[in-house]
């Protein structure tokens, strides 16, 4: 589904340029579970954010489902994002001027789907998530972890294949953080879309396929599970 | 000690760090440019009426003046006996037009006869010549001695330099159809006198003036110096008593009054609506600092937290207010004087076609106004300033420091603004029935400026209106305009401001539009029923200035026995003095006017008054000369005529918008009778044929056309005429109100700018669900469209209610005129155009700025 070869970014700075991916190499297989972990600062977010296409690296080259993504443009990564990568963050990041079922549906919306259908697909998100009474609720009015439930059916509504995840119990308790897990390996298994999780939290290895230890910007070892 | 140290170390860093306080910076000296290029032209062109007119009066302490006109010279035997009065100089004069030399064409001459003996007491003159000529005394007596020779003149050395003219060269005036030749005798330095007027100004001797301007025994005034050991008051009462009621004895300055007080209403409309920059200019403050503290709670937290007290937030966010309205005021002082040099050249053309002839207005940045201009900036900053610091020292240190902000649950704050609102709109209703102040419309100003202040306080409970429509209509539409809705929703307090701004100079502008629209109706109406005659005649100097030149002796008969003539009206008007106030009175051939054109009287209709006027011997006034003398129909009216005071029923009031100070009609039988005034100013002409208005009027043209310096212009050309000096009348009003507008403009991108800094993690979240870039920029453009729409539905309220205040109150109390509320529905579209075509220039580029938004930044922790 994914492969790194010989990944880098270098963020130039005047006086001292910071390196945050040395020239990292991986795959990950589709439908995979696979946890990124390490100590902050250790590159991480880095990796996500490349794979993602919200940055780009310096060196090196990442594949996406057999695409080389070297020389893709702007609207490229737009569309690759529109249709086939879902993003949680640990803030939740809801857009706090819409209800649930509009923060769900916005992807949907953005991608040119007609109106109807993408309240429905997000109504069914919301179900999935078990916040199907809760529609036309505010961010506001929801709690921590039924915010990460709602960006959980907002990553989920556009049926990607990829889902990138950082640190989304990082910050809830303990027991939502399981909770959140569970609803993330059981839409794994359902739809079989592929996972990459970057996390500090031990309890999600026991849903993950594999675990890339990270350190100094350099993957340490890869811990296989499964 | 420590509230210096957090200046320096703060406010200082956030004030020259951030782009957007430049902004405010230009939007706040911009507001105060205008207000200051108004102040000083206004003060330029009353100062160089004042010293022109100071120049002309020289040492003199009274004047006298014929009340019905020129008076007898007779009258100098009884002053020269008075005692009291050490000198005497007589005076007749004329503004003529210029024939000769060609460069001066078009140009008008003030031809004053003088005393030779006489007036040197009374006005500095000096004389070319050589040096020690000009030392010697005698030299004013020796160049008057020139004058003798009744072709002499003498001429400044400015005019003469103008049009290249030497000692012994000959300048031509025209007067009814004839040439008046002048040999140039001597020239006098550009000093004194010599300055008033732009040079334009000829100097002959009194009994050759007598002559020339056929003003044989008359004298138009007569200068005294009376001496100090006797009052004033002493003298004019007993000349009064010797001399009569055919004459007026007064200050020089008491000529003024009358001009100046129209002066200032025409300065006052000026000076209110270039505070309406300074409005907007406020607003900008006020909203540059609010979301300033917004946007810096966590840094008011965080100081809070190492010991920072209330009173220094409260301090540092004042200072910051000060700083950006001192430093605009400094920079609106320069630019204001800059804009002041075109200001002062407008305005010196607009009040010499109005009121006064106003000599070109020397620019200077006198030093009251300069200090004017920054102390508004900082008292104006200091006061909007206000309710932010406060904000800001309120804050708790641990929310402050969260930094997260839910939507604003402000129902009741609105409800209680919107109810304040009502209130000043209560207000502005009663202010508006309250009487004016002597032609000084106070109460209309107030009551404009409490409607500003209701539909700004009205402006909250709008959006919040307008968005829930708005999220109603959306849910069908683009993810971008509901978005935007969004946004317009939860940050209510941040877009108030700004849209108050905007919508307030968008208020005013359609208010000023449907004003000047309504004037221009009006106007059109007015000509459109008083000028029905085909074709008119005049001495081409007579739309161009105050020239006293006349048409031609038997012209009005030659023209009247041409086939193609139906008939033929004499218009003549003169200034006479009616209650010791100059006042224009027209005698007009009315059986001509009455059967082929008419006026629009207050009441009764127009055939039947103006027989009446005729039958009965009255006289005919307009509604500002009513207004300003409280007289009506039936009144009688003493005017002083040549055989004393004459009485003239007032047969009708009829609305006139070409005078400013009003005028009285009377048949021209009678201006002749009691004026013995066989002069004509302009004919009217009626054709038989009306169609063939073009072929009689180049055969007029080519008869007397540029032999006697005449101009013959079709009905359509005259109102075209009137029209445009009618629109040049209003340039500096429009070019105020855009100056506000894009003052308002920045307050927009100012607004939008920081809107995307404190969203930037939501413009990234958006980006990662798969925003496109076009997508980032619509939406910011939406959220701008928004802003312009709800600022012009709001503005075209308020501005429908301004523009009653403006035409039934202001405009009433200041001119007297009544003019017919017109409302230009084009305005609306006009408005919609420009209101959101502004707010989308302004929001191009912080949408720009948005989508360049760095991603990995904005969805990164913190």
């Amino acid at each position: 589904m994914i492969v790194l070869n010989h990944v880098g970014k270098i963020y130039p700075r005047a006086t001292h340029p910071v390196t945050a991916l040395k020239g990292v190499s991986l795959k990950i297989a589709k439908g995979s579970f696979t946890l990124l972990m390490g100590p902050s600062g250790c590159g991480k977010s880095t990796l996500l954010n490349l794979v993602g296409g919200l940055d780009l690296p310096t060196s090196g080259e990442i594949f996406f489902d057999g695409q080389c993504t070297r020389d893709f443009e702007d609207n490229e990564w737009t569309a690759l994002r529109r249709r086939d990568i879902g993003m949680i963050f640990q803030f939740f990041n809801l857009l706090p001027m819409l209800s649930a079922q509009e923060n769900v549906a916005l992807p949907l919306l953005l991608r040119g789907d007609d109106t109807k259908e993408a309240r429905q697909k997000a109504q069914e998100a919301l179900d999935r998530v078990g916040l199907g009474h809760r529609l036309d609720h505010w961010p506001c009015a929801l709690s921590g972890g039924e915010m990460q439930r709602v960006a959980i059916a907002r990553a989920d509504a556009i049926s990607p294949k990829l889902l990138l995840a950082d640190e989304p119990t990082g910050n809830l308790d303990s027991k939502t953080g399981e909770e959140i897990l569970k609803l993330l390996a059981s839409r794994m298994q359902t739809s079989g879309l592929t996972l990459l999780m970057a996390t500090h939290s031990a309890a999600a290895a026991s849903f993950a396929d594999q675990i890339i230890h990270m350190k100094d910007a350099e993957i340490d070892r890869v811990e296989r599970l499964r | 000690m420590r509230q210096r140290l957090l200046i320096k170390f703060i406010s200082l860093r956030h004030l020259l760090r951030e782009k957007r306080n430049w902004l405010t910076l230009i939007g706040v000296a911009l507001g105060i440019s205008v207000f200051v290029s108004i102040r000083i032209a206004n003060l330029s062109v009353l100062n160089a009426y004042r010293q022109s007119v100071d120049a002309f009066a020289g040492k003199t302490s009274l004047e006298v003046i014929g009340r019905s006109g020129p008076m007898n010279e007779n009258i100098l035997r009884t002053l020269r006996k008075d005692s009291a009065i050490l000198d005497l100089s007589p005076i007749v004069q004329a503004v003529l037009p210029i024939a000769e030399p060609a460069s001066a064409q078009g140009d008008v001459l003030l031809l004053m006869g003088i005393d030779l003996l006489q007036e040197g007491a009374f006005r500095d003159y000096a004389f070319l010549g050589k040096p020690e000529e000009i030392q010697d005394e005698n030299n004013v007596t020796r160049a008057f001695e020139k004058l003798l020779d009744p072709a002499s003149i003498l001429l400044p050395e400015s005019f003469a330099r103008r049009h290249g003219l030497k000692v012994g060269d000959t300048l031509s005036l025209r007067q009814s159809g004839e040439r008046l030749d002048f040999k140039l005798a001597g020239l006098l330095r550009s000093e004194g006198v010599s300055r008033s007027r732009d040079g334009n100004l000829g100097l002959i001797d009194i009994a050759a003036a007598q002559w020339r301007l056929d003003k044989p025994g008359q004298l138009d005034r007569i200068d005294l110096i009376t001496d100090e050991n006797t009052s004033l008051e002493t003298i004019i009462a007993r000349l009064d008593q010797q001399l009569g009621t055919q004459v007026l004895i007064r200050r020089p300055q008491q000529r003024n009054k009358q001009i100046e007080k129209m002066l200032f209403s025409f300065q006052m409309n000026l000076t209110a609506l270039s505070t309406i920059s300074l409005f907007v200019g406020l607003f900008l403050i006020y909203n540059t600092l609010l979301v300033s503290v917004v946007h810096r709670r966590k840094e008011i937290g965080l100081l809070r937290a190492i010991g920072v007290d209330r009173k220094q937030i409260f301090r540092l966010f004042t200072i910051e207010g000060i700083v950006i309205g001192t430093a605009g005021g400094f920079l609106g002082v320069w630019v204001g004087a800059l804009l002041a040099r075109w200001v002062v050249r407008v305005l010196s053309k607009t009040v010499t076609s109005l009121y006064v002839s106003i000599p070109p207005s020397p620019f200077s940045l006198p030093l009251p106004v300069f200090i004017e201009g920054v102390a508004i900036g900082a008292v104006v900053s200091a006061c909007s300033a206000l309710y932010p610091a406060w904000q800001a020292a309120r804050l708790k240190p641990r929310e402050a420091m969260e930094g997260v902000y839910g939507p604003e649950e402000d129902g009741v704050k609105h409800l209680r603004l919107t109810k304040a609102g009502a209130l000043c709109a209560v207000l502005a209703f009663g202010f508006s029935q309250m009487p004016a102040n002597r032609g000084f419309s106070w109460n209309g100003y107030a009551a404009s400026a409490l409607l500003l202040t209701a539909f700004s306080l009205l402006v909250p409970s709008g959006i919040l209106l307008f968005s829930k429509g708005v999220h109603f209509l959306s849910r069908r539409s683009a993810p971008s305009w509901r978005l935007a809705q969004g946004h317009l929703q939860q940050a209510i307090r941040r877009n108030a401001p700004t849209i108050s701004a905007f919508m307030g100079a968008l208020a005013m502008m359609i208010s000023v539009v449907i004003m000047i629209e309504s004037f221009r109706t009006t106007v059109v109406l007015w000509i459109d029923q008083n000028i029905r005659s085909d074709v008119l005649a005049f001495p081409v100097s007579y739309m161009s200035s105050e020239s006293d030149e006349t048409l031609p002796e038997g012209l009005l008969s030659k023209i009247d026995a041409m086939p193609e003539v139906k008939a033929v009206d004499g218009y003549r008007s003169r200034m006479i003095l009616f209650r010791d106030e100059s006042v224009e009175l027209a005698g007009r051939d009315l059986r001509v006017h009455g059967r082929y054109s008419k006026y629009l009287f207050r009441s009764g209709e127009s055939e039947a008054v103006i027989q009446k006027t005729i039958d009965e011997g009255a006289v005919l006034i307009s509604e500002v000369l009513a207004n300003r003398f409280q007289l009506k129909e039936g009144d009688v009216l003493e005017l002083p005529s040549i055989q004393g005071m004459t009485a003239f029923p007032v047969a009708g009031v009829f609305y006139d918008y070409g005078t400013d100070g009003g005028k009285m009609v009377i048949d021209r039988a009678q201006l002749k009778n009691h004026w013995a005034d066989q002069d004509i100013d302009v004919a009217a002409i009626y054709l038989n044929e009306p169609d063939k208005a073009d072929a009689v009027r180049q055969s007029l043209l080519s008869q007397w056309g540029e032999k006697e310096g005449l101009a013959f212009t079709t009905q359509v050309h005259f109102k075209r005429e009137i029209m445009d000096i009618f629109d040049q009348t209003f340039l500096i009003t429009y070019a105020l109100e855009w100056i506000a507008i894009i003052v308002a403009l920045l307050g927009i991108a100012n607004t939008l700018f920081v809107s995307i800094l404190e969203r930037k993690r939501e413009i990234g979240i958006l980006r990662a669900i798969g925003a496109s870039r076009a997508q980032v920029i619509r939406i910011v453009l939406a959220e701008a469209f928004y802003m312009g729409l709800i600022g012009n539905l709001i503005a075209l309220i308020c501005g429908y209610f301004l523009s009653l205040v403006l035409i039934f109150v202001i405009n009433k109390a200041s001119f007297g005129w009544t003019l017919q509320f017109h409302f230009p529905f084009q305005v609306i579209l006009h408005s919609f155009l420009l209101a959101i075509s502004a707010a989308l220039i302004a929001g191009y580029l912080p949408a720009k700025r948005a989508s360049k938004t760095d991603l990995k930044e904005a969805v990164a922790y913190e």
